[in-house]
């Protein structure tokens, strides 16, 4: 017989404590067989909570464990999960009226990206969702174009992920909130070669954000990547760095971490909710003073001081 | 001298982003195969709105590691706005100082 495990009221970026609570009700039931993870209990998701509980569902999967989900066809909250293709990527059909019309265009729904090459069109639908329903500034919209961008490489190149990256977004009111999931080997897994003193998931995750860790190194440098000549570990620097300049919420989930960024909110979980990384970022335009290549330029050089452009012929 | 259109190379194509680190690589082929020659090469940015730095590394920044700065002489800059300028410089900077054995994390460690 399944064990219930009962998904808490809220599943978002914000919802902090009642993620931790999810963990706590997953250890308690240890590796069983098989299990059920009952839906009826929440009222709100967003992506973030969608990759996430999608994530950690494929990781028992490919455990060979059991799982069945109980939903209850009166809350709105099934209609939602339904219409933003969550029960379609578990191939479960679910009988629900829905509308799968989207004509402003607010949201992408819940898919399974295989490769860096089907990253393109979902980085094209979330910058429409951004150009079409908000209010962002052009230069802000840089900010994001730039970001999504080294998200999306980073996923590729270091989750060594098989089932390749779910990916979701929405936008809600002027923000929009974007998930990308991996069942992958994690940050910790990753960099922990590089890491010194005792270590957990949450100081692998901010370990990652720093310049220059990567897993991905040339052959001489002790580490493969995927096919590519080199990783600098820059990309999540930069976007550390975007996120805090604007006041963007970023969140990492990775196996038993969970850091939110620029809130000094970090928990390290007793139990793997996920075995893989997923990352939610809240875009928003908070800009208050600073242009995008005010910025771009700082950030480069905290990553190395500008040397002269003698030597570089710019035309 | 050979002229790239970077335009060419976008990825996300319909933002003017030069993004991805694979798309880097591709350009990073097609500047080898023109240097193989006797002949420079221009990148032309027009109609490029952002590279990363992914990107540039993966198509300047290994050809600077494996042949040393004076590949750049072999290459000129057209149409770059000042963040594609600076992101350029940027990896110029880190790779000079690396070569090809170190990592980044080496040369932050220096200053």
């Amino acid at each position: 017989m399944a064990i219930s495990i009962s998904v808490p009221y809220e599943l978002t970026i914000n919802s902090f404590e009642e993620v931790r609570t999810l963990a706590e009700r997953l250890e308690l039931v240890g590796d069983a067989p098989d299990l059920l993870i009952d839906l009826t209990g929440l009222n709100w998701i967003d992506p973030f909570g969608t990759v996430l509980l999608a994530t950690m569902i494929m990781s028992k999967v490919r455990k060979d464990i059991g799982v069945k989900l109980k939903t209850s066809s009166s809350k709105s909250v099934t209609g939602y999960l339904n219409r933003m293709d969550f029960f379609k990527a578990f191939n479960i059909d679910i009988e629900y009226e829905y509308s799968r019309n989207d004509p402003e265009g607010r949201f992408r729904t819940l898919e399974s990206l295989r490769d860096e090459s089907e990253a393109d069109g979902f980085a094209s639908d979330i910058d429409k969702i951004l150009c079409n329903n908000t209010g962002f500034e052009e230069d802000v919209l840089r900010y994001v174009r730039y970001s999504l961008t080294e998200l999306t490489n980073n996923i590729f190149q270091h989750a060594r992920s098989q089932t390749g990256a779910l990916v979701m977004a929405q936008k809600y009111w002027n923000k929009v909130v974007v998930a990308i999931g991996d069942c992958g080997v994690g940050l910790l897994s990753n960099l922990k070669p590089l890491m010194k003193g005792p270590l957990n998931h949450c100081e692998a995750i901010k370990f990652g954000t720093e310049v220059g860790v990567t897993s991905a190194r040339s052959p001489n440098q002790g580490f493969i990547s995927s096919g590519l000549t080199a990783n600098q570990g820059v990309g999540l620097y930069f976007l550390k760095r975007y996120a805090e300049f604007n006041r963007w919420k970023m969140r990492i989930v990775s196996y038993n971490g969970d850091v939110v960024f620029g809130e000094n909110q970090e928990h390290e979980n007793p139990i793997r909710l996920v075995e893989g990384t997923v990352v939610g970022i809240e875009f928003s335009d908070n800009r208050k003073y600073l242009d995008y290549e005010t910025v771009h330029n700082m950030i480069c050089n905290e990553i190395s001081s500008p040397s002269s452009e003698d030597d570089i012929e710019f035309l | 001298m050979r002229v790239i259109q970077l335009s060419s190379y976008l990825y996300p194509k319909k933002i003017s982003v030069l993004g991805s680190r694979l798309i880097g690589k591709n350009l990073r082929d097609d500047i080898e195969r023109v240097l193989s020659e006797p002949s420079s090469v221009v990148l032309d940015f027009s109609d490029v709105d952002i590279m990363t730095q992914s990107f540039c590394d993966e198509a300047i920044g290994v050809l600077i590691r494996e042949r040393s700065k004076e590949v750049l002489k072999s290459i000129v800059f057209k149409n770059a706005n000042p963040s594609i300028r600076r992101t350029i410089l940027l990896v110029k900077d880190y790779s000079e100082k690396m070569g090809k054995t170190r990592s980044l994390r080496d040369i932050v460690g220096d200053e």
